[in-house]
C-alpha cells in the first residue's frame, strides 16, 4: 500500500488527509508537511483555528513542545484518525493515540498546513522522495 | 460518540466513504490545477490566499482567516475548497 504525497512550490513534501475526531463536527481536510524532525504529528495554529478546534476543551500537554527558538504550550488531541487516499484511491485510516495541537494566538503565523511527524512516518516501511521524477510516497 | 466509532460508521457507510474519497480527490485536483495555473494566479492575486473549488477561484483575500470566514458565510460548507497562498516570493520554512 502506498500513500502518495506531492511537492509544493516551497520544495517541501506534503500529504493530504482528512482528520476524524470526536472533537470535530465532521472530518476536516488537512495538508500535512512531511517533517522527519518532528516527533509527534502536530496540528498547527492555522489549521486549529480553521477547523474550529477548541483547545480549552483539550488537556494541556504536561511538557511544553520545543520549537525552533522557543518552548510553546501545546494541547493533546487523543485518538485522532488521519484518513489518507492510497494509490488506488481507497481510504487508509491511521489512528494516532495522541496528536499535539498548537493553540493560535493573535501573533502566531497560522500556516496553511500541519506537521506529519515521525510517529506517523515510522509506521511505514519506506519513505521515497524522488526529486527527479517529482514523486513522494510512503509504502508498507 | 468516540472517534473510533465515528470512523467505523464512516467506513461502513459506502456513501460517507465515497464522500471522503471525493473530498480528497477534489483537493488533489484543485492543488494540481493551482500549480499548473500558477503564473496566471500570481498575475491576478499576488500575495493573496485563493480559494479554489472545482478548479476555479471562488474567492481571494490577503488574510487567510478573513477568507475562511467569508467562505463560510457565503458557502456554508467549504470542505471541498482548497486554499492556496499565491506568491512569487521565495518561501523559507523553519520549525
Amino acid at each position: 500500500m502506498k500513500l502518495k504525497g506531492y511537492f509544493r512550490r516551497d520544495g517541501h513534501c506534503y500529504f493530504d488527509a482528512l482528520l476524524v475526531s470526536d472533537k470535530l463536527r465532521k472530518p476536516e481536510f488537512l495538508r500535512l508537511l512531511l517533517d522527519t524532525g518532528t516527533t509527534t504529528t502536530t496540528i498547527l495554529d492555522g489549521d486549529c483555528e480553521r477547523m474550529g478546534l477548541d483547545c480549552t476543551k483539550l488537556p494541556r500537554n504536561k511538557r511544553d513542545t520545543m520549537a525552533v527558538g522557543a518552548m510553546v504550550t501545546s494541547y493533546l488531541l487523543r485518538d485522532g484518525v488521519f484518513v489518507f487516499l492510497d494509490e488506488h484511491d481507497g481510504l487508509q485510516p491511521e489512528i494516532l493515540g495522541r496528536i499535539d495541537v498548537i493553540n493560535p494566538d493573535e501573533d502566531s503565523p497560522k500556516p496553511d498546513f500541519s506537521l506529519m511527524g515521525m510517529d506517523l512516518v515510522s509506521r511505514f516501511d519506506k519513505l521515497v522522495i524522488d526529486r527527479r521524477n517529482r514523486t513522494v510516497y510512503l509504502e508498507r | 460518540m468516540s472517534t473510533k466509532k465515528i470512523l467505523t460508521s464512516i467506513l461502513e457507510s459506502p456513501e460517507r466513504s465515497q464522500e471522503m474519497v471525493k473530498t480528497l480527490v477534489a483537493h488533489r485536483e484543485n492543488a494540481d490545477w493551482t500549480a499548473s495555473h500558477r503564473a496566471d494566479l500570481i498575475e491576478k492575486f499576488a500575495d493573496s490566499y485563493v480559494a479554489v473549488r472545482n478548479k476555479e477561484v471562488v474567492m481571494h483575500d490577503k488574510n487567510i482567516l478573513r477568507l475562511i470566514r467569508r467562505l463560510k458565510a457565503k458557502f456554508g460548507e467549504i470542505s471541498d475548497i482548497t486554499i492556496e497562498h499565491v506568491t512569487d516570493k521565495p518561501i523559507k520554512l523553519l520549525f
